[in-house]
């Protein structure tokens, strides 16, 4: 009994002072970031922090303040430079809700391997955020930037990246593990989200930016490659499209074929399943990119037949010209003008020839640039929308 | 004397609890380390190498039906030496203890509170692994049934949310290295899951209620705890990648954060903390009883609660130096560890089973 008597006192003491508060912040205390931008300076990095105004954001009578802070410091290493954002704010940076991190050009082309480590070891940074490059600025002029709708950048950004994706297609979201898993693999280079600024005015930066009709400054602009760590150059957004037809990474997206020379025919693919296959052909590895894509007509500006089978294989086989082309030329451009391989052709060659990967490994983008691809389409139509013929054909029905 | 009895499903859920136990959040990362992308091959030839460990634990336990292992080894090793090696591998089992709950200290510091220092968090896990104590190993393996029925689907929901996030291609190619290093691979499994079975040895034979149907009970336990292991290691891999498995301290932590279905179940980790922290529990419990048990067996004491408050005010205390820091923590899982859960694992089990066989076969002449 005594020994239970102790026992309970030796717990009532722990309680009075482990009231499981240990080490807590309020939130009033945190500021919260919502976006990381990493520049080049002379001093090393350019950081800036878009801080949540939670003043302007939970007010409903509307905003009569920016909704956002943004904190700028330079200095000569990651995180003391984030960290000491202290110095310009009363309250720590509070990172778990981070949504982009987003590199300057100038930036990316000198390798962001070295920023990653800080993201994956320090514990507040969850792993749920996009990596995107600012095409052509800095992305401290990105963040600065005031957008309509979600009028957070960062946000609209996050937002942005996944509407795209799933709906058109021109971008991919990358988050750090892929990232990370990607820069370590040796047949694969990654692609991140490129954004742009539409057009900079005088008032871009100040709320009175709203009261205009066009406010949407910032833009996806396509994918940017990177060779290893190092930002390459820009795919434009056709050239994403075929870089995700060719990766299977579309949900929906929209194209459109020209038939008989006069009408335009929009199809809408609803589904892409891709597959690679290594094979040899005289002692030298080779890719079969093989792409099925299952589409609905969507739109005509003509009145040519749809609904006719013969005339339907006809627009089948366009489609799948159409997008044969456009991957080709999506690889062409990886292969001659950036050199290098951001679809994983060399993984692939590594999954089916480990033996032959382990001389090719060392060099393979420049082996890459020689890499013969075949790229097979197989279109399939599924559905004509809520018309059969064109509404304007006017064709006597017999 | 009335003694405490276990059931067979009890026993079964302990042992898989326990096989488990300390290994779930870091286990794959020290595989992958080793045997990269076919960590998961090393995971089921760890649970078959393992089997033989069963065995030799079951047929030790038949040797001496109702003997704790520490009086098994006095009985046949002999009064000196068998104290010798009991005072040893109680000593080993302590540190581990305190070890174990020196992983909770700074699992809880690294990932939720840097800020904060791991004493009141080892503190309050020593008091409940006492109190725990004190209501004695029959109260504990119940609640050990109770744990199992909530967290064990919570941990599988947890892995099958996370299958859309699976990457085939991160296993491929299979066996690129050969077999050398899946075989390797095996060890850090083998010893901290499997070779620390012996510890249970403490309540096998001696307070098990229907010995007879112990042996399936047993198998079952371990491959269950086994194939819990294994699941995790391969979702690691399959969605992280082996080489970010490997340099992760807590590989299935980060696993778990990537859980996000319809973005509704998103930010599971802390289920997998919940399962993870019950499982170190238990395990520590075990470690915990087989050294105070085998104390007061070795000091012929009536009663192991009466030597639990002050062991666990060791252990509290000991806890925050066992390890200077967490490199010197990896050098000694990595270096350390396996030779020293080999000796106590297996080869003294062999040694007492060939000593008692020579005994027996001596007897008779």
């Amino acid at each position: 009994m005594k020994l239970k008597k102790l026992l309970l006192l030796f717990i009532m003491i722990s309680a009075l002072f482990l009231n499981g508060c240990l080490g807590s912040r309020e939130v009033n205390d945190i500021a919260i970031n919502i976006s990381i931008g990493i520049d080049k300076s002379e001093e090393g990095y350019l950081i800036t922090n878009q801080i949540l105004n939670p003043k302007a954001v939970a007010s409903k009578s509307g905003a009569s303040e920016s909704p956002v802070i943004i904190n700028t410091k330079t200095g000569t290493d990651l995180f003391e430079t984030i960290r000491s954002a202290v110095t310009y704010s009363p309250r720590k940076l509070y990172n778990a809700h981070l949504r982009t991190i987003i590199f300057g050009e100038a930036f990316a082309k000198e390798g962001v391997q070295k920023v990653l480590d800080f993201f994956v070891r320090d514990h507040e940074f969850r792993t749920d955020y996009y990596f995107c490059v600012a095409k052509g600025t800095t992305a401290n002029e990105i963040l600065k930037t005031i957008t309509p709708l979600e009028s957070v950048s960062g946000l609209e950004l996050f937002d942005s990246i996944e509407a795209a994706e799933k709906n058109y297609a021109p971008t991919k979201s990358v988050k750090i593990l892929s990232l990370v898993n990607t820069l370590l693999s040796d047949g694969k280079n990654p692609v991140l989200a490129g954004v742009e600024i539409k057009k900079l005015q005088d008032k871009s930066t100040s709320i009175d930016a709203l009261k205009e009709t066009d406010p949407s400054k910032i833009k996806l602009a396509g994918l940017g490659i990177f060779k290893k760590d190092r930002l390459q150059g820009w795919l434009s957004d056709e050239e994403s499209k075929g870089y995700n037809y060719i990766t299977g990474n579309i949900t929906d997206t929209v194209g459109y074929v020209n038939v008989d020379n006069t009408d335009n025919i929009t199809f809408e693919v609803i589904k892409v399943k891709s597959k690679f296959k290594a094979f040899m052909s005289d002692d030298k590895p080779s890719i079969n990119v093989e792409i099925n894509v299952l589409y609905n007509i969507a739109a005509q500006t003509g009145t040519f037949d749809v609904s006719t089978e013969a005339n339907s294989d006809k627009i089948r086989r366009l489609v799948e010209e159409n997008l044969k082309e456009l991957c080709i030329s999506t690889i062409k451009k990886a292969q001659t003008e950036y050199k290098s391989d951001i679809f994983g052709f060399g993984e692939e060659i590594h999954r089916t020839y480990p033996k032959l990967w382990a001389k090719l490994k060392n060099d393979w983008n420049t082996s890459f640039i020689k890499l013969p691809v075949n790229v097979v389409i197989n279109a399939k139509v599924n559905g004509l929308g809520e018309n059969t013929k064109s509404i304007f054909s006017k064709e006597s029905s017999g | 004397m009335s003694k405490i009895k276990i059931s067979n499903l009890q026993f079964a859920l302990t042992i898989s609890a326990y096989t488990f136990g300390v290994a779930p959040l870091f286990i794959s990362s020290s595989i992958a380390s080793i045997s990269g992308r076919d960590a998961w091959i090393s995971a089921i030839l760890a649970a078959v190498l393992g089997l033989s460990t069963v065995y030799i634990n079951m047929y030790l336990g038949k040797l001496y039906p109702d003997k704790t292992l520490i009086e098994t080894i006095c009985l046949s090793l002999g009064k000196w030496l068998g104290n010798i090696v009991s005072i040893l591998f109680i000593f080993i089992i302590f540190e581990t203890t305190a070890q174990i709950i020196w992983y909770v200290g700074d699992f809880l510091t690294t990932t939720y509170m840097p800020e904060v220092s791991a004493y009141p968090i080892d503190i309050l896990f020593t008091a409940a692994l006492i109190i725990a104590m004190l209501y004695g190993l029959e109260a504990m393996c119940r609640a050990v049934t109770i744990f199992f029925s909530i967290l064990f689907p919570f941990y599988f929901i947890t892995l099958i949310m996370l299958f859309p996030n699976i990457n085939i291609t991160n296993v491929l190619p299979v066996l690129e290295y050969g077999i050398t290093p899946v075989i390797k691979g095996t060890v850090p499994l083998l010893s901290l899951c499997v070779w620390p079975l012996i510890v249970l040895n403490m309540i096998y034979p001696s307070n098990i209620k229907d010995l007879s149907k112990a042996k399936p009970s047993m198998l079952y336990g371990y491959l269950l705890g086994m194939f819990v292991a294994f699941s995790g290691v391969l979702m690691c891999i399959l969605v992280l990648g082996d080489t970010f498995t490997a340099a992760s301290r807590f590989p299935l932590f980060i696993l778990t954060q990537e859980v996000n279905v319809g973005t509704i179940l998103t930010r599971f980790e802390a289920v997998s903390v919940a399962v993870w922290l019950n499982n170190i529990f238990i395990s520590a419990f075990f470690f915990f009883y087989a050294a105070a048990k085998g104390l007061s067996q070795i000091f012929k004491l009536s009663d192991h609660k009466k030597i639990v408050l002050p062991l666990g005010l060791i252990l509290a205390a000991y806890s925050q130096s066992i390890y200077k820091n967490v490199p010197f923590q990896i050098e000694w899982d990595t270096y350390v560890w396996p030779p020293v859960a080999f000796t106590f694992g297996v080869v003294l089990p062999v040694v007492m089973i060939i000593a008692s066989i020579c005994k027996k076969a001596a007897g008779k002449i």
